[in-house]
């Protein structure tokens, strides 16, 4: 993709589109020793190298559709998901797309964009990118963002295993991050996720994203993770970001591998969902869409 | 490209669960169960904002997280 240079303007979220577009074509170049995640695997996907997340140089998208599950103050959001995770949640709902990077059709930036912005003129308020887990698409995330004016709202879920580099190519893009929060603990996030030193990253990830854009966060309440999960990700939210607005979902299903693990082959319990927002009360979290 | 796509998981107790909730499945969901609070608001937002005119946008194949 081509875009126009930017000259003579002023740096920052105004100038978003020129921004991007400069930002873009470093995150390709960054494709020949890559370390857009956490998991700083190095390889060149340039040159069809693979790590982790087993993508390449190109994007794929899944889906993209307007949409209204998601948090009250997003929606009607125009959500574009993107083909390919870096982790490997075993309960993923669309595991089958989000850890397939070749997954869906072609990313164009540019027809995608089109698209979002006849979604905005029919009044979405928001454009949501995705995954899988789109910070392993930043070149193609950034020429999105590029295509896009400076007053659409624009939404970055995340999993919170982006790196430093990634984080430094993405500030001021994304006007919110909405972050999940998965595991309470490494040792879950191994397990369920075959994720290291996820704890730590994603506390960088989160006090990152609270600093540089609104934040929401996340947390899918996974049955049986009341006490390991839940619990330690709330009280480190109420200690370190306690004016973050947090979304506990209930929703988990057993999808994709989840009964790979017994406590993952069922929905939580009402009276789990009770508990995990009896947590959050007493920490005195924002909850929101209660 | 394909219609929307909405999936659904309705339990034994029959709580109904959703994702890639689009603005017509909320509509009629919401025409389902009117007292059903989370989609009272859902259904709203559709009637009144994107959902009206949603036949004018493509879409893809559907489907992401919760």
């Amino acid at each position: 993709m081509t875009c126009l240079e930017p000259v003579g303007l002023k740096r920052g979220v105004e100038n978003r589109a020129a921004l991007a577009c400069e930002r873009a074509q470093t995150a390709r170049g960054l494709l020949a020793s890559c370390h857009f995640c956490a998991h700083h695997c190095g390889v060149d996907r340039l040159a069809g190298e693979r790590g982790l997340c087993q993508a390449g140089a190109e994007t794929h998208c899944f889906s993209a559709q307007l949409e209204v599950g998601e948090e009250l103050e997003l929606i009607p959001t125009f959500a574009v998901a993107l083909g390919g995770c870096d982790l490997r949640c075993d309960f993923c709902i669309t595991g089958a797309s989000s850890w397939n990077p070749a997954a869906g059709a072609a990313f164009d930036a540019r027809a995608m964009a089109a698209q979002a912005k006849r979604a905005l003129a029919a009044g979405a308020r928001t454009v949501t990118l995705l995954g899988g887990e789109p910070t392993i698409h930043l070149p193609a995330a950034l020429e999105f963002v590029a295509e896009m004016p400076a007053t659409a709202a624009l939404v970055w879920k995340t999993n919170a295993y982006g790196s430093a580099e990634a984080r430094a190519l993405l500030e001021g893009m994304f006007n919110i991050w909405v972050v999940d929060f998965k595991f309470g603990n490494d040792g879950c996030a191994q397990r369920l996720a075959r994720i290291p030193d996820y704890v730590r990253a994603a506390r960088e990830n989160l006090v990152w994203a609270g600093e540089n854009s609104r934040l929401i966060v996340r947390h899918l309440l996974m049955p049986g993770h009341l006490e390991c999960c839940w619990e330690p990700v709330a009280e480190w939210l109420a200690a370190e970001l306690p004016g973050a607005k947090v979304s506990l979902r209930c929703g988990f299903w057993p999808a994709w591998h989840a009964r790979r693990h017994p406590e993952l082959s069922h929905t939580p319990s009402a009276e789990e969902c009770a508990q995990a927002r009896e947590i959050a009360r007493g920490l005195s979290l924002s909850l929101i869409d209660e | 490209m394909s219609e929307p796509h909405t999936e659904l998981l309705i339990l034994p107790d029959g709580r109904v669960l959703v994702h890639n909730l689009t603005p017509a499945m909320a509509a009629l969901l919401h025409a389902l169960d009117p007292q059903d609070r989370s989609m009272i608001d859902r259904a709203t937002v559709a009637r009144s904002r994107g959902g009206k005119r949603r036949a004018q946008q493509q879409t893809h194949r559907t489907s992401h997280k919760p």
